[in-house]
């Protein structure tokens, strides 16, 4: 329960699911008082310190100068170290570091995709998605699998590693819509029953239970 | 210098700069036994943990292994490890971020030197200007106000002096045979402070093994 002493957070980012949901969940987890401003852009661009968003602002309580960071996965990784979402222990905290960190590179190859403009173009970026998200899904179901198969990465309790993985099929589902359509169709048959696991496991995390289905419920999605 | 206790590595890289000058400079400074293997590519792709390089193998003594992929988990592994990063998660936030802003820098590169139409590469232009303009300031800002110049932050060779040297060293010297022009756009942006800091990690007695067989970074954004 959070107490007076504990900080307060405020989440600059834009009104989408993107890079900001990790954070968004890592903050409720957390079960610090946080708010988030949807900054007018690019009108606010040069106000924040790298020009980009998202922005994580943490006010402590005794008034001392705010604490500003920026870099999506530098955020949610200094929130998940402090509030123990990451193992201290630096070998296991880097076996889910990876997991975000291949992540992003699923989503730039999306991102390639989506900026492909002759029909070639296209076709071997939406291939070379295709490629790079199937590889992670494979690892990833291994990983679940490995862990006793019971809808988590890594240990007995919700995690760094399940958040992220659960943003990026939630922008696989439902936030790249807006790029591509049909992107659900694409992704559904290649999840496999261990990440649907995951995901409900995921959605149905109490911990969660304030904000996980604002941005949509992945699971009834999935299983329509 | 002992080395017996501590694990050694294995960095699994292909035969160029790329991306892990900034794991090898943090291997040689951490003072541990560490080699280098250059897989045959694409025939090792498929043995490799995700199918990509870098990969990070540490041997410990008791023969067990850790095996980690990408860049910057690596790099920030090897750098708490050995110390090169605060131990308070604020402090190290504030130099992780500069490391993870890189990558963005470096997208943009790739992109404005291999998109077709001259719209695409004229904004595509305007998009890396901004941000290694962005970022280039960012790092002259932070050395401005640390007393010491030079480091980025406190007097010792940090991650953040290393991912710097590392990030520039791959635009500026390593990039040419992408775009002739890789050089020049790096040393526009180049200021006397940031040369210093270079300098200062280039002489750095912990990173001489390896940068003592390299050729200097300092010398090629001077010239």
């Amino acid at each position: 329960m959070a107490t007076t002493n504990t900080p307060s957070y405020t989440l600059r980012y834009f009104e989408a699911i993107g890079l900001g949901e990790s954070i968004r969940l890592l903050l409720t987890a957390a079960n610090v008082e946080w708010t988030e401003e949807h900054p007018e852009w690019p009108q606010e661009k040069p106000n924040q310190p790298f020009g980009r968003l998202p922005v994580l602002i943490e006010k402590s309580a005794d008034g001392s100068p705010d604490f500003v960071i920026c870099e999506s996965g530098n955020i949610e990784r200094y929130l998940a170290r402090t509030y123990g979402f990451l193992p201290t222990d630096l070998k296991k905290a880097a076996l889910q570091e990876q997991v975000r960190d291949i992540m992003s590179d699923v989503g730039t190859a999306f991102a390639g995709y989506i900026r492909a403009i002759s029909e070639e173009d296209k076709k071997a970026r939406f291939e070379a998605f295709g490629e790079i998200l199937d590889k992670y899904i494979a690892i990833q179901t291994k990983t679940i699998q490995s862990n006793g198969n019971t809808g988590r990465l890594f240990g007995d309790n919700l995690s760094y590693a399940d958040i992220v993985t659960y943003s990026l099929f939630k922008n696989m589902g439902i936030g790249f819509v807006k790029f591509k359509a049909d992107i659900l169709d694409i992704v559904k048959p290649k999840l496999t029953p261990e990440i649907i696991k995951l995901i409900s496991t995921v959605e149905t995390d109490p911990k969660l239970a304030k904000i996980v289905l604002k941005s949509g419920n992945l699971s009834a999605l999935i299983s329509a | 210098m002992a080395t017996e206790g501590k694990p050694s590595y294995t960095l699994r890289y292909f035969d160029f700069i790329g991306i892990v000058e900034t794991c090898r400079l943090l291997l040689t400074a951490g003072k541990v036994n560490w080699t280098e293997e250059h897989p045959e590519w694409p025939e090792e792709k498929e043995k490799q943990p995700l199918g990509r390089l870098p990969v990070l193998i540490e041997k410990r003594v008791d023969g067990s292994e850790l095996v980690l992929s990408e860049s910057q988990t690596i790099e920030r592994f090897l750098a708490r490890t050995f110390g090169f990063l605060p131990m308070d998660p604020g402090q190290s936030a504030i130099q992780e971020q500069l490391r993870d802003q890189q990558s963005d820098v470096f997208y943009s590169f790739f992109y404005m030197t291999f998109v077709h139409s001259d719209e695409d590469k004229k904004l595509g232009r305007e998009k890396f200007n901004d941000l290694f303009t962005r970022i280039v300031n960012i790092y002259a800002d932070i050395l401005k106000t640390n007393s010491c110049k030079n480091h980025l932050f406190g007097d010792k060779l940090s991650y953040a002096d290393m991912s710097l040297y590392g990030f520039l060293k791959l635009l500026g010297m390593h990039s040419l045979r992408f775009r002739d022009d890789a050089c020049e756009l790096v040393k526009a942006k180049m200021t006397p402070e940031i040369l210093h800091l270079l300098s200062s990690v280039e002489a750095d007695p912990l990173l001489e093994a390896h940068l003592g067989k390299c050729d200097s970074l300092v010398s090629a954004l001077s010239e």
